[in-house]
């Protein structure tokens, strides 16, 4: 493992291959495990993490999907200790293995003084909405100061040169120093909050939706900016998005979460091209493909479970197209896919492997009462 | 206004319902500033047929739906329903034009009010405008449109309780109440998850068909337009830049925008083409391209030259009126031979 932060083009390569090993690899720098987050409601615990386990290795781009109220969010601030009552952390350990930490630490059992010096300084967040996550009354470059003096010791006018270096970094002209936030476009805005999570150079950057709200041609060349400034500086990246078709370009594992668990985990191609759990097989089916062929499309019929009330075995029974009563029964355990060379790529359906045919037309148990369309019968590649 | 004469791909599905012609909107921003927020668009919507109007954000597509809603005042060009102008100075006008053409919007966590129910959001249209209908009768059948069912069971519901999905289906239903030949949806589906996406757009399909709604279809996803859209109509800067049939247009763009539009829709069909690592597009300048012009929009000359990789000295200067390529289609480019040879090479 080597330590330095040289402009090395081969760390994206060895980040790939060091994630598609061991999950425990001494390369994790982030190690969720066993992680249960609940929401404490009137009407009863609502389950919203439910014993995740999730390995960032060091250079890597791991990829988090899933739908509004998967619990992807939840799992991340979770993880994070940004969470706050009634989100109750029941379960878990989070280990970060910092290179500028001696040793391994568990977020979980810091105390507010030491989690402060860690965030941002080693684990910075980009949030989802620049609009609402940026002071509307300061100017970008009093935000940018505020950041880099809450964590690091630096006297004023080194760190207002050090604010307009990193607007370079994001490719914002220096002269924007000066503008409020509402004088940016959405797209600029993004990029100031991407300069402000690297103002410490942290190891790990979490990104939760940083694209959603724009456009297609600026979400590319923002995906762009990341993807190189992780290559010229070194970070991990943990991306939450609800879009599959942007992270199978952008990242190297991808982790599909539905319900509070996670349903499958694989590399990129291998999310794609061996895909095995039914939710992703009908993820992978919802997006409008530009290139090629137009297939028949079918999206996933049905909503997500509530949580208050769980339903017993796979959560995903039933919107599943291939669901039997045996799948009530299923423990949700992650085991390797038979048929996968790779033992890290990791399914949650014992049942379901990537060739298995779509059943013929049936309505699973429970089908939900709205939105049942008459194209259910098409969930498939 | 321009010399050519299309023919809308939309045309075929059934009667024309509406148009635009050379419509435009300015705003002024201050200083004496002039924002052309629409410039001279015109465009045509069928009944029971799409037209997609694609852009980014700040390309007037919005601004174009609330001009075809009668919420904003036209600056030039005009509107017109079913062959007759539009008038919408009155409050009886505007609501028997209301009662024609709806509007759909973006966001279904703010468009319906936190404060009342389902049943409220649907009642008042039914008896604003169909003032002889069985009301409660009438609102379970429009929740039955759009499969809220059983109606009673989301009737007393209030917008917090209702999933995101399930909201735009309250909107959609809000504006089937009116029976409008016209629906104008605005970026309908641009909130939801992507995994409801595609139900949203197959349950407006199913509206457009069973009422033979015209539709327009505003969005900056370019490859929803492939699958939704008869006619796509791609805008920049208040202008259309490219119009035609909808898989020609995603699968041959013409234009140099139109061209940077589909190269930046994620791919999944061509893994690990773009983004990740060393295998960096080749096509870097249009990347580079693609950064936003800090000085924004040009006042004179091609309104995309400033990103565009083929313009000179007659872009910067004078703004391309649309040009034919075929029967169907046209893009206001003057490079088209050298932007999208094959395309123009086509008999």
């Amino acid at each position: 493992m080597s330590t330095d932060r040289t402009l090395d083009p081969a760390i994206l390569a060895t980040g790939r291959a060091r994630a598609s090993s061991a999950d425990l690899s001494p390369d994790t720098v982030l190690d969720i495990r066993d992680l249960s987050v609940a929401y404490r409601t009137p009407g009863g615990d609502v389950r919203a993490v439910d014993r995740v386990n999730l390995a960032l290795g060091a250079g890597e781009v791991l990829g988090l999907v899933g739908e509004s109220g998967s619990g992807k969010s939840t799992l991340v601030y979770g993880a994070t200790r940004l969470l706050r009552a009634p989100a109750l952390i029941t379960n878990g350990s989070v280990i970060y293995r910092g290179r500028r930490l001696s040793r391994p630490v568990d977020l979980l059992e810091m105390g507010p003084e030491e989690l402060r010096r860690l965030r941002w300084r080693e684990i910075a967040i980009v949030f989802q909405s620049a609009m609402n996550a940026l002071n509307p009354v300061l100017r970008v470059r009093d935000q940018l100061v505020d950041a880099i003096h809450a964590h690091l010791k630096m006297p004023r006018d080194e760190a207002r040169e050090k604010a307009a270096s990193l607007l370079d970094l994001v490719g914002i002209p220096r002269s924007r120093l000066r503008s409020y936030p509402h004088e940016l476009s959405g797209g600029m805005r993004q990029r100031v909050m991407i300069a402000m999570a690297l103002a410490t150079e942290p190891e790990v950057v979490i990104m939760d939706e940083p694209t959603t709200a724009l456009d297609v041609v600026v979400q590319r060349d923002i995906l762009a900016q990341i993807v190189e400034l992780k290559e010229r500086l070194g970070f991990s990246i943990l991306f939450i998005t609800h879009d599959l078709s942007l992270l199978l370009e952008l990242a190297d594992r991808i982790a599909v979460m539905y319900a509070g668990q996670l349903l499958e985990v694989g590399t990129a191609e291998e999310i794609q091209h061996e895909t095995s759990h039914p939710y992703t097989k009908g993820l992978l089916n919802s997006f409008p493909s530009l290139h090629g062929p137009r297939r028949e499309l079918a999206g996933i019929p049905g909503s997500p479970p509530d949580l208050r009330y769980p339903p017993p075995g796979c959560p995903f029974l039933p919107r599943c197209p291939y669901g039997t009563t045996a799948c009530e029964e299923v423990d949700m355990q992650l085991l390797p896919v038979i048929t996968s060379s790779d033992p890290a790529h990791v399914t949650a359906c014992p049942f379901v492997l990537p060739d298995t045919p779509v059943p013929e037309i049936r309505t699973p148990p429970g089908a939900s009462e709205a939105g049942d369309l008459s194209t259910v019968a098409e969930l498939g590649p | 206004m321009t010399e050519l004469t299309l023919t809308s791909a939309a045309a075929e599905r059934g009667p024309l319902a509406m148009e635009a012609i050379s419509i435009g909107k300015d705003f002024r921003i201050g200083r004496g500033q002039i924002l052309h927020a629409v410039r001279d668009v015109s465009f045509n919507l069928y009944r029971g047929a799409v037209v997609a109007l694609v852009g980014e954000s700040g390309s007037g597509k919005s601004t174009a739906a609330r001009l075809l809603a009668g919420q904003e005042r036209l600056t030039s060009g005009r509107i017109q329903l079913d062959g007759k102008p539009v008038k919408v100075a009155s409050r009886g006008d505007f609501r028997r034009y209301k009662s024609e053409v709806q509007l759909v919007f973006q966001d279904p966590f703010s468009s319906l009010n936190p404060v009342h129910t389902v049943r409220y959001h649907l009642e008042r249209p039914v008896k604003l405008h169909q003032p002889d209908a069985n009301v409660s009768q009438e609102v379970a059948a429009l929740l039955d449109q759009v499969r809220l069912t059983p109606a009673q069971q989301f009737l007393p519901k209030y917008p917090h309780e209702l999933s995101g999905g399930q909201r735009q289906r309250v909107s959609f239903a809000r504006a089937l109440a009116a029976r409008p030949a016209v629906l104008l949806a605005d970026e309908p589906v641009s909130m939801l998850d992507v995994s409801i996406r595609l139900e949203m757009l197959a349950l407006l399909d199913d509206l457009r068909q069973r009422f033979r709604l015209a539709m327009l279809y505003i969005t900056h996803d370019i490859a929803s337009a492939r699958y939704f859209a008869d006619e796509v109509l791609v805008m920049y800067a208040g202008e259309i830049v490219e119009r035609g049939p909808a898989e020609e247009i995603t699968q041959h763009p013409a234009h140099p925008y139109t061209q940077l539009l589909v190269a930046s829709a994620p791919d999944p069909d061509n893994l690990g083409s773009a983004l990740r690592g060393s295998a960096r597009r080749a096509q870097g300048s249009q990347s580079a391209s693609a950064r936003r012009n800090p000085e924004g929009v040009p006042a004179v000359g091609c309104p995309f030259s400033p990103r565009c990789p083929f313009a000179d000295d007659r872009c910067r200067q004078d703004d391309p009126p649309l040009m034919q390529i075929s029967p169907t289609r046209g893009a206001a480019c003057w490079h088209l031979d050298i932007a999208a040879p094959e395309v123009v090479a086509a008999p």
